[in-house]
């Protein structure tokens, strides 16, 4: 609870001097006339608390207002009682240089803080002293001003709750409202903790699977050795099944050996049946050939010696006859030669004469050919001559006429040209126009240009201004905050060395209530040693005197007293050393209290401060504002005192930026378009003078008037070539004439041009045109000339070329003739006429002595004839020849005939005896009864039935078939011994790679022995393991990508994250999650429900005060209010109360002024208490008033009186303190009561105080006075 | 007047409020307000009808934090 306790004023407003020690309860009447300074009094108390005037008017010099009239300071020292703690302020204000401050804090058990002086932490702190109670809060509540009597009913609703919420405390809760807001970083921060421990369990999972799946591996790798000892196993049985089947294949095949063996025989003596049929009929065909050889034989040597001389001659002589033919042949052809070589000879003769009479021709041709040439030569000679002549005048006619031509193409090109120019005057006009059109309206775009960029210039100025501004104000927002957490941080670290000095301070004191308790101790060992001792000597004393008699009592007696005496001593040293070791003990007790109670304080202000993070976090946004983190609480007290406080809002600063922004954005947005408009603009005009420029234009007249003369020079010269042409003269202005017309611009060129001529150019274009092509003409004629001597050379050149070849020809013919001559041709046919008849005469004597040869022979007289006959001899000789060499191999045959005879007869002997062998194992019916070829035929038939049916390809095929399955069986066998082999080395390696040792055998016991897994696992298994090991390498290959995945997306590299503290920190953050989240929601339903609470209330209170102030005429009431935004509770308070006359609730504006005045104390009185909190620690426990009534009767005198003394403020506040200018209070009416005139009290029952208390706080008033400002 | 028609009139004023909670203010309506223990009450009516047990346990926490929170700003 805070209770106003002393108060020292000095030339505050009309208080000149006052000191007042306010009691801790009762109500207190302070009086006086109008100007005493009763309202100065509370205003120099709220002063005191806030640092400024209740009537705030914000001039230059607003403080010095408050300074007395005729000094140049004020001080105001207020102290105040704020739960356990002592709170003293001392204002000063010295004119024209602001006020300073000293806020002086004591705490119980901590001592006397150093004084805060600068003003902004100074009034951070009181507020926060004070439990968030500003001076609006406060006037809204518990200073209740005649002036603002209607204040709470203005107030709006959120202005309403927010003192209610100060006073309460609540704006804790509602800066726990901002702090329990769930944030997107929050969000990310739980997505981040959950994606890091699914990461985290992903991590341990993956060793689990990788065991699991080494475990299943090894399961597998059992089951393989299992399924290779059952292959074993298999393979095992499978070779004996086939060992068993190759012995009966093996039986079988004897038997089929056997078979074979006696088909072999039956075909051997099949074979050998027949064989010896076939000897008995060769031998029968022998006997038969040999008789007809003989007879062959007899006959060859009766043809040998008969029929081969006979043939021998005949062959001779035709032979010779023959040759004589041949003879006779080659006479004839020497004779047929012999006539043609006449024949040739007498064609030669004739040929000369031909020859002759050719060469004769020749010479002829020759002759007409020369003079051909002559006339040929004479015409080419004639056409040269002429064109000598003609070409060079044609050449130099036609050149001038072309000269003429191109001086008339160059004059028209002119024309055209000085057209155009003229043409182009009208367009340079319209262009210069146009162009001073846009150079005008750029002119003046340029200069709406500058005022707009003056404006935005403007514009952004005053938006930097608010930015800046905007800035400074979150920066102070920011140092303030800095400010109260870093207070909060030192005041942790002062309540620890509080509770490091109350340690020390019981550390010390128990060693003082050791050695007080050894104290003690020693003095009672005293007291007990000299009360034994009393005692041993007082019976010592008895037995002695009873023995001795009394010299030695008393010798005793005087001993014994000694020994009471030091006794009575140690008694009372003891007691004394008991009351130290008690106080000591009380000391201890107070320390560890002390201790017990700084620990409190720590362990609050560790909650309280305990705030690093928000710390960080306001370095941080200061840092990102541009501005230093300060050093200390003083340099931050510094920075905020040479900033100003802004009235405004950050919120209202900042939308003001927006808006400055928004206008300074527009303005740029219009700035732009001016700036486009300009940009258009200049590229017109440029385009105007690139086309002005491009044209021409500049030079318009310039061009007309060089065009003018250059047709006149031309047109001079066009005169004299035509003139040297003998043509008519040409007129070129009338022609210009007509085309300027036809161009509207008559007037310039006829004024430009005479118009003397009366022939135009193209007139003059035709005529040279037609004596160009004369010229042509003529020159093509002389050409044409030029061609015919080309004709006449090629004529005389071909007759050279007859000429030439008539004169080879007459050599060639010459060369002929005497060829001739030289042979002499007619003398060679007279000796081949006679070579001719010799040879006729021998060939008739040879023909007669053939005829007379051929005659005997029989045969007819030719060549043909004898050739034929000798051929046919020759035959007859050949074949006789033939068959006498047959007589040698017919001798032979019948050799052979014999010789066969016999052997087969020696065959036959052979063949019956190995018959007789056969006949021991096939019977005896294979030997043959008799050599017949019946009974030989039976025996064979019989032989072959028994081979078919021995079926000798069936058993031969069963045999095949046999040795197949007998290889197939061996196969077999070999294959099951490798796949065996294949099994033992496939467990040997398993055993390897499992690192077990080699068993003894291959069998399941001996690798069980080694390796007990085999045993728990079978064949059957290797599906459910397979099947378990795919998904486990699925699952270990998933978690593997989602791992890298998410070490990538996490950052978190190679690093494994350890799983509980993934899981902490998840756990963490839920937790961090979840407060905000409901927290927020708490705080604001807290908040709400506060609120409609606080309704009903202030309507209960009210409901008990309003009979007592108006002494009982009015006593229900109804609070009503509208809805409002941002308010929970409504809007202003609207207050009805009902009238018993009107029979209804009646409005507060129905009532008179001072019924209305009653209602509104009324009001106010039950919102102070209605808003007053349980937990009283920092809630106002004095209630304010400044003359609520100004008009009232007695009564209502009375009713106010009984209401400020009575048991309705007295049960919630200490303090009530009601001032009023008027003398109808009774002073008796209040405990207390102070008068005041002239600004100082002049009659007061206040209580006194402890005078050094008061020097003390003098003292301290005056120490903090003199302090200069500047330093504050 | 007696406090039957003190709270007959309240529970007029107090039209918007449920009928659960204008008991509630009839009842306090003599104490001062508690904003810690308004706290209190609210937090364990909303952690009564939680229905889901992690709810229950972060408005537990929750209103401890808000507790602890709302000391440390009382006592500063």
């Amino acid at each position: 609870m805070i209770i106003l306790k002393h108060l020292i004023v000095e030339h505050f407003r009309l208080l000149r001097s006052l000191n007042l020690h306010f009691p801790r309860r009762g109500s207190i009447l302070i009086q006086g006339p109008n100007e005493s300074g009763k309202s100065a009094l509370l205003e120099s108390i709220y002063f005191a608390l806030y640092g400024e005037p209740l009537n705030t008017d914000f001039g230059r010099h607003w403080l010095d207002d408050l300074i007395q009239y005729g000094t140049n300071s004020a001080t105001v020292t207020l102290s105040l009682v704020v739960g356990s703690s002592d709170m003293t302020i001392t204002r000063t204000i010295e004119r024209g240089k602001g006020q300073r401050v000293s806020l002086h804090l004591q705490r119980p058990g901590m001592g006397r803080e150093e004084p805060i002086t600068r003003l902004g932490t100074a009034h951070d702190r009181i507020t926060s002293e004070l439990g968030g109670i500003d001076g609006e809060t406060l006037r809204n509540s518990f200073l209740i001003e005649q002036k603002g009597l209607n204040r709470l009913e203005s107030l709006s609703g959120v202005g309403r709750e927010a003192t209610i919420r100060r006073v309460l405390g609540l704006e804790n809760l509602t800066r726990l409202t901002e702090s329990f807001i769930v944030t997107p970083h929050d969000e990310q921060l739980l997505k981040e903790c959950t994606e890091r421990l699914h990461l985290a369990e992903i991590q341990a999972r993956i060793p689990d699977l990788s065991r699991e799946l080494d475990l299943v591996e090894a399961a597998l790798d059992a089951v393989s050795v299992c399924d290779d000892l059952q292959e074993v196993k298999q393979q095992e049985a499978d070779i004996a099944e086939q060992e068993s089947a190759l012995e009966q294949l093996q039986a079988r095949r004897s038997e089929l050996k056997g078979t074979l063996g006696r088909i072999q025989q039956l075909k051997k003596a099949d074979a050998i049946l027949g064989q010896i049929i076939t000897a008995y009929d060769d031998m029968a065909e022998a006997r038969n050939k040999a008789p007809e050889l003989e007879k062959q034989l007899s006959d060859l040597d009766h043809r040998e010696h008969e029929e081969l001389p006979a043939l021998e001659r005949r062959v001779n002589d035709l032979v010779e006859l023959t040759q004589l033919f041949g003879t006779l042949q080659r006479i004839s052809s020497d004779l047929l030669v012999s006539v043609d070589t006449v024949k040739d000879l007498e064609q030669d003769i004739k040929q000369q004469d031909e020859a002759s009479d050719i060469l004769k021709h020749i010479r002829k041709q020759i002759v007409n050919t020369q003079a051909q040439m002559s006339q040929v030569q004479h015409r080419l000679q004639e056409a040269q001559e002429q064109r000598d002549i003609a070409t060079p005048i044609l050449a130099a006619r036609l050149l001038r006429l072309k000269t003429l031509k191109e001086r008339l193409t160059a004059l028209r090109k002119v024309e055209e040209q000085y057209i155009r120019h003229v043409t182009s005057k009208g367009l340079a006009e319209e262009n210069e126009a146009q162009l001073t059109k846009a150079q005008k309206d750029l002119d003046e775009t340029q200069q709406e240009l500058a005022r707009v960029e003056q404006e935005v210039k403007h514009t952004q100025q005053q938006a930097e201004a608010v930015e800046k501004h905007c800035h400074q104000l979150s920066i102070r927002q920011q140092l303030e905050e800095w400010q109260r957490l870093k207070g909060l941080a030192e005041a942790v670290t002062e309540a620890e060395q509080h509770v490091r000095m109350a340690h020390q301070h019981q550390e010390q004191l128990t060693l003082a209530a050791l050695a007080a308790r050894r104290s003690t101790t020693k003095y009672l060992g005293v007291v007990i040693a000299c009360a034994i001792f009393f005692l041993l000597s007082v019976a010592a004393t008895i037995f002695e005197a009873i023995q001795h008699g009394p010299s030695f009592v008393a010798f005793a007696g005087v001993a014994i007293v000694f020994v009471a005496a030091g006794a009575g001593w140690g008694l009372q040293y003891y007691h004394k050393a008991r009351e130290r070791e008690g106080a000591v003990d009380r000391q201890v007790q107070d320390a560890m209290s002390r201790v017990r109670m700084m620990v409190a304080a720590r362990e609050a202000a560790v909650r309280m401060g305990d705030n690093s993070e928000a710390l960080a976090q306001v370095e941080h946004e200061l840092r990102a504002l541009g501005s230093d983190v300060p050093s200390s609480l003083e340099e931050v007290g510094h920075l905020l005192a040479q900033t100003e406080e802004s009235v405004e809002s950050l919120a209202d600063m900042q939308r003001q930026m927006q808006e400055k922004q928004n206008a300074a954005n527009v303005a740029r947005n219009q700035l732009n378009l001016k700036m486009e408009a300009v940009t258009i603009l200049r590229k017109e005009r440029v385009r105007l003078e690139e086309q002005r420029k491009r044209e021409g234009w500049d030079t318009v007249e310039e061009h007309l008037h060089a065009d003018q003369a250059a047709l006149k020079g031309m047109q001079q010269e066009i005169v004299l070539l035509a003139s040297q042409e003998g043509l008519p003269l040409p007129s070129v202005n009338a022609r210009l004439q007509r085309s300027v017309a036809q161009n509207k611009f008559s007037s310039t060129a006829t004024t430009a041009m005479g118009d003397e001529d009366l022939v135009g150019v193209p007139e003059l274009d035709a005529l040279v045109d037609s004596m160009l092509e004369a010229t042509r003409r003529e020159t093509a004629a002389l050409d044409s000339k030029l061609d015919l001597t080309e004709d006449l050379k090629a004529q005389l050149q071909t007759y050279q070329h007859e000429l030439d070849d008539l004169f080879t020809r007459e050599r060639e013919i010459q060369q002929l003739k005497a060829q001739y001559e030289a042979n002499n041709p007619m003398q060679q046919v007279e000796l081949a006429r006679d070579q001719q008849t010799a040879l006729r005469n021998t060939l008739q004597h040879l023909q007669e002595s053939l005829r007379q040869r051929v005659k005997p022979l029989g045969i007819a007289f030719g060549q043909t004839t004898i050739a034929s006959a000798e051929a046919a001899a020759r035959e007859q000789l050949e074949e006789l020849h033939i068959a006498l060499a047959n007589k040698m191999m017919l001798q032979e045959q019948h050799a052979a005939c014999i010789t066969l005879i016999k052997d087969l007869q020696e065959s036959l002997a052979e063949y019956y005896t190995q018959l007789a062998k056969f006949s021991n194992s096939l019977g005896s019916w294979i030997m043959p009864p008799n050599p017949f070829p019946d009974a030989l035929a039976a025996l064979r038939s019989r032989c072959q039935n028994e081979l078919q049916e021995a079926d000798e390809p069936n058993t031969l095929q069963e045999l095949d078939r046999l040795r197949a399955q007998e290889g197939a069986c061996k196969a077999k066998v070999e294959l099951c011994q490798q796949e065996i082999s294949e099994a033992h080395e496939r467990i040997a390696t398993m055993l390897v790679q499992r690192n077990r040792p080699k068993p003894k055998d291959y069998n399941l016991g001996d690798i069980v022995t080694i390796w007990p897994l085999v045993a728990h696992y079978s064949v059957q298994d290797r599906d459910r393991l397979e099947h378990e090991y795919e998904t486990l390498e699925n699952e270990l290959e998933e978690l593997e990508k989602e791992e890298l995945a998410m070490s990538i997306q996490l950052q978190t590299g190679s690093v494994s994250l350890d799983l509980e503290h993934a899981r902490t920190l998840l756990q963490q953050q839920e937790r961090s999650y979840q407060t905000k989240k409901w927290g927020n929601q708490l705080v604001q339903a807290v908040n709400e429900r506060l609120m409609h609470k606080m309704m009903p209330r202030i309507a209960y209170y009210m409901q008990q005060i309003l009979p007592l102030l108006t002494s009982g005429r009015y006593h229900d009431i109804h609070l009503t209010n509208q809805a409002e935004e941002g308010s929970s509770s409504g809007g202003p308070l609207q207050l009805r109360v009902w009238d018993t006359a009107a029979g209804g609730y009646v409005p507060k504006s129905a009532f008179s002024g001072g019924a209305a005045d009653q209602l509104s104390l009324a009001l106010r009185l039950a919102f102070a208490i209605a808003v007053l909190p349980r937990e009283l620690h920092a809630t106002p426990g004095f209630v304010l008033l400044d003359e609520p009534l100004i008009s009232f009767d007695r009564d209502r005198v009375q009713a106010l009186v009984d209401v400020f003394t009575g048991p309705i403020l007295s049960q919630h506040f200490e303090q009530v303190m009601l001032i009023s200018h008027s003398s109808t209070f009774d002073a008796a009416m209040f405990p207390y009561h102070v008068f005041m005139d002239n600004g100082l009290v002049v009659q007061s029952n206040l209580p006194l105080v402890n005078a050094a208390e008061v020097d003390d706080e003098e003292d301290l008033t005056v120490r903090l006075a003199t302090v200069p400002i500047g330093e504050a | 007047m007696t406090e039957q028609s003190v709270q007959n009139n309240l529970k007029q004023n107090t039209t918007d409020s449920s009928p659960e909670q204008q008991d509630t203010v009839l009842t306090e309506i003599g104490e001062r307000i508690s904003p810690r223990e308004e706290l209190i009450r609210l937090a364990d009516e909303w952690i009564a009808a939680a229905s889901d047990e992690q709810e229950k346990r972060a408005l537990q926490a929750t209103r401890e934090e808000l507790l602890l929170a709302l000391d440390e700003g009382r006592k500063r």
